[in-house]
Formats: C-alpha cells, structure tokens, sequence
C-alpha cells in the first residue's frame, strides 16, 4: 500500500478522460437546472396557493432524495416501464449520460430554486418600487431588475451548491458510466493498486473544486465591487455586512 | 397496480417492505455515529482553526481544503480498499492481523473524517460571532479556560451552530446512500435487490427516495424543537 508515481502518470490519461464525462455532466447541468429553477422558484413565490404547494412539493422530492436513488430511478426505473419502451424516450432513458443529466438536473434545480427565491424574496422593496416608478414591465423588472440583485445576494450559495454537484456527480459512477471516480476503480479492478488511482481521483476532483473556488472568489469580487468601493470611501459596516453573509 | 404495490411493500414474507426498513435503520446508524464522529473531529478542527499558532491554523487550511474538495465517496472507497493494510500496520504489533474493514466501518470513518471539515467551519463560524465582551467577561471572573469554554462559550456558539449543524446533517444523510457502492445493505442495496427480484425498480427505488426525505422531515422536526429550546434563554434579552 504505497503511492505509485509510474502507475499515477501512466492512469493520467484515462483519469482526465474521466474528468471530460463528469464536466460533461456538470456544464448541461448548469444551463438546463438554471433553466427549470427559475420557473420553480417563481411558481414558489406565486399567489395560488395549490401552485405554491406544486413548486413546494418538487423542491421537498428532489432536494431530499440522494442523486444515487434519482439516478438508479430514471435509468433503472423509466427504461423498464413498457410505455417508455415503446417511445422515443426508451433511446434517452437507455443512455447513461442522458439519464444522469436527467437526475442531476432536476436535484440540481431543487436546491437552486431555493436560492433563487431566498435571493428574489431578499431583494430590497425600495428598489422594486423604484422600478415600478420607472414604468418597467413585468419582464424586464425581472430580468433586469430583481434578478440581477438576487444573483448576487445567492451567490456564495450557488457557489457551495455547484461543488457539491461537482462532487456529487460522482455517483455516476453507479450507472456505468466512466467518469473520474469510474476511471480510478477500472484501474484499482486492473492493477491490484487499491491507492495510487484513487489518490489520483481526489486530486483531480480536488483540482477542479479548486478552480471553482477560485473562479467564484473573482466573480463575487467582480459583483461586488460597488461594495468594496463604499469601504474605501469610509463606509465599511456595509462591506463588512455584505462579506459576513457571504462566508460560511 | 396499487394494490399490487400494497403488497410488494408489505411487511413480511409476501413483501419487501421490512427489507427495506432493516436497510434503513442501517442507513441510520452509519449517517448516527458517522455524524457523531465528525463533530468530535469537527470540533477539533474548529479548535485548530481558531488557534492562535500559525501551525494550527495551516494544519486546518489544509484539512478543510482537501476534505471539502474530495467526494466522499472517494474517501470512502480509499478506506475501504486500505483500510485492512492501515488496521494491518497498527495491530500487528499486538497479534492481530487479520482485521477486515466492512463497507459499515469504512462508512462512518469516511463520512466523519469528511464531514468534520464541514462542522469545523461551522463551529468556526459560530465562535467568531459570538461578542468579544462574553471573552473577557469570562476571563473577568477567573474562570479557568476549560470551564469559560464549557459554561459561556460554547453554549452560545451551539445556537449560533444549529442551523449550520443541521445542514451538515442533512448533507450527511444523504451521503450514507453512497456508502451502497462499496457493499453496504443499507436502504439502496435493499432497494436494489428487491427491484432486481420483482421488476418493479422503479416502485423500490421511489420508496428509498421517499424513505429518506421521510428522515428529513423527521430531522428538521427535532430540529426545530431544539432550535426553540437552545432560543429560550435569548427570550428579552435582546438588545446588547
């Protein structure tokens, strides 16, 4: 039980291929969980209760059962039911990778639709009234009002649930498909090595995590900046305020 | 269709339906003692990263860097499969070398080893909130540093802590499900079988996932019971 390095550099290849399926993943997931969330945290905030309730009861399913059991649903479940097997669907559903972007996308949007409504619902009422003021439409006082502002208030919320996706997607492992965790037990299975492929697959995760923690460090600097202005400009309470929220 | 599903969920020989629960309550004791280990370490690494020395400190960058970057699962799998050589190491001294570690150990060490880095930040968190006032406070009646952690400090950071601490439960709890893939028989395995056997996998696997936001509820429940307890002592005294 020592590390290897000849057997680490020579798995490197098959290691970052691995990391190409679980980015793979991860990228559709983003566009297509943003994509639902918005519709679900809006119908979250609507006035209809029964709608509300809807909204509730998607969040409540795909925030608290475990991707591993979303995934072995829709590729075990849906593929085995005779009116999937009889459609069109049956070549989605029999596809690994599609049945992952599937789960993931739903468990993903569950939890961003959360943070999107915290942030929509922490949006200052001053600023909703100015836009009305402004004769703004529904529209674009969403979109260029209410949205922006809740981006940046759920931003380090996002950011902790997007490495948690990226690590998650591990579970894919589970469904036949060969992502980096995949790769690192194909090569334990091949060399008798129970270590030197999995230190390998923490380290490559461990790379990626990283690079998401530096990119959002720069993104929340970038949407924060008016804030950091402010302190220079003898006014630290709100930056200290603002960056008190955003750690942890 | 449903009655069907009434039976294959039944209790008893007809169903799998006590399969599932004695799957579950192994789901609930790896997620149990997993957690309970991770706030001993968390609170460790709580400790270190609110340490004055400079060592400290960079031991818990690093911990917290490393477990908060890595899957659990991978740590997981890495003490399944090195765990025995790790026991190996340790008792042979002592006569004993052949120690297996079970998919059940390897589950808990994993997830306390990971989870503590989680709990350090949020016991982290919580300590740094508290007012400085309540320090010297504490310092001001001589009380000895054991004692004013113990009787001021960390009753106050344990209110600040709650909400963070259910988090990581609930996190937790889900992880346990991942613990399947190195063998466990917990709910998913049960699940698994029981889809294999009857063709219906996705009546059990819908089960499992219902089962596990059946322990979420339950959580948040006794998480909100606790929250008003530990609140009760905040009542009227705001305002400092």
């Amino acid at each position: 039980m020592t590390f290897d390095p000849v057997l680490a550099w020579s798995i490197l290849p098959s290691l970052l291929r691995g990391a190409g399926i679980t980015l793979g993943i991860v990228g559709p997931v983003l566009v297509l969980g943003f994509l639902l969330a918005l519709p679900v945290a809006l119908v979250r905030m609507s006035r209809r209760a029964w709608l509300r309730w809807l909204a509730w009861m998607f969040v409540l399913f795909f925030r608290g059962t475990p991707t591993l059991v979303l995934l072995f649903m829709i590729y075990n479940g849906f593929a085995g039911m005779p009116v999937v097997r009889g459609s069109v669907l049956w070549l989605v559903f029999i596809d690994p990778y599609y049945c992952a972007v599937i789960a993931f996308t739903l468990n993903h949007a569950a939890f961003l639709a959360e943070i999107l409504r915290g942030g929509l619902e922490a949006v200052p009422k001053g600023s909703v009234e100015a836009a009305r003021a402004l004769a703004l439409s529904r529209a674009q006082l969403l979109f260029l009002v209410r949205l922006p502002l809740a981006l940046r208030l759920g931003l380090s919320a996002y950011q902790n649930e997007v490495i948690l996706l990226t690590k998650g997607t591990a579970a894919v492992s589970a469904i036949t498909l060969m992502d980096i965790l995949g790769a690192a037990n194909e090569a334990v299975a091949m060399t008798y090595d129970p270590l030197t492929p999995l230190i390998c697959a923490a380290a490559v995760y461990w790379a990626i995590v990283h690079l998401l923690r530096v990119g959002f460090t720069r993104l929340e600097a970038r949407a924060s900046r008016h804030l950091v202005r402010q302190e220079t400009a003898r006014s630290p309470s709100l930056a200290t305020a603002g960056s008190v929220q955003h750690k942890v | 269709m449903m009655a069907n599903a009434a039976g294959l969920l039944s209790l008893g020989d007809q169903g799998y339906g006590d399969e599932l629960l004695a799957g579950l309550w192994l789901t609930l004791r790896v997620a149990v003692f997993g957690y309970a280990i991770s706030i001993f370490l968390g609170l460790l690494v709580g400790a270190t990263a609110l340490s004055p020395r400079r060592i400290a400190r960079a031991f818990w960058r690093v911990y917290a860097s490393v477990f908060m970057g890595v899957p659990s699962i991978v740590v997981i799998f890495i003490l399944y499969y090195n765990g025995p050589f790790l026991v190996r190491a340790l008792t042979e001294p002592f006569g004993y070398d052949r120690i297996d570690v079970s998919p059940y150990v390897a589950g808990i060490a994993g997830l306390g080893i990971v989870y503590a880095a989680y709990i350090g930040e949020v016991v982290r968190g919580a300590v740094l909130n508290i007012p400085r006032g309540q320090f010297e406070a504490a310092k001001a009646l001589a009380l000895p540093r054991f004692l004013a952690w113990r009787k001021v400090i960390l009753p106050q950071a344990l209110r600040l802590a709650l909400p963070g601490l259910v988090n990581v439960w609930m996190v937790l709890l889900k992880d346990v499900a991942l613990v399947s893939l190195v063998g466990l028989a917990d709910v998913i395995r049960m699940a698994d079988i029981a889809a294999g056997v009857t063709k219906q996998p996705f009546l059990f696997y819908t089960a499992a996932g219902l089962l596990f936001i059946l322990i979420a509820t339950v959580s948040t429940w006794i998480a909100e019971a606790l929250e008003r307890r530990l609140q009760r002592g905040d009542r009227g005294a705001r305002g400092h």
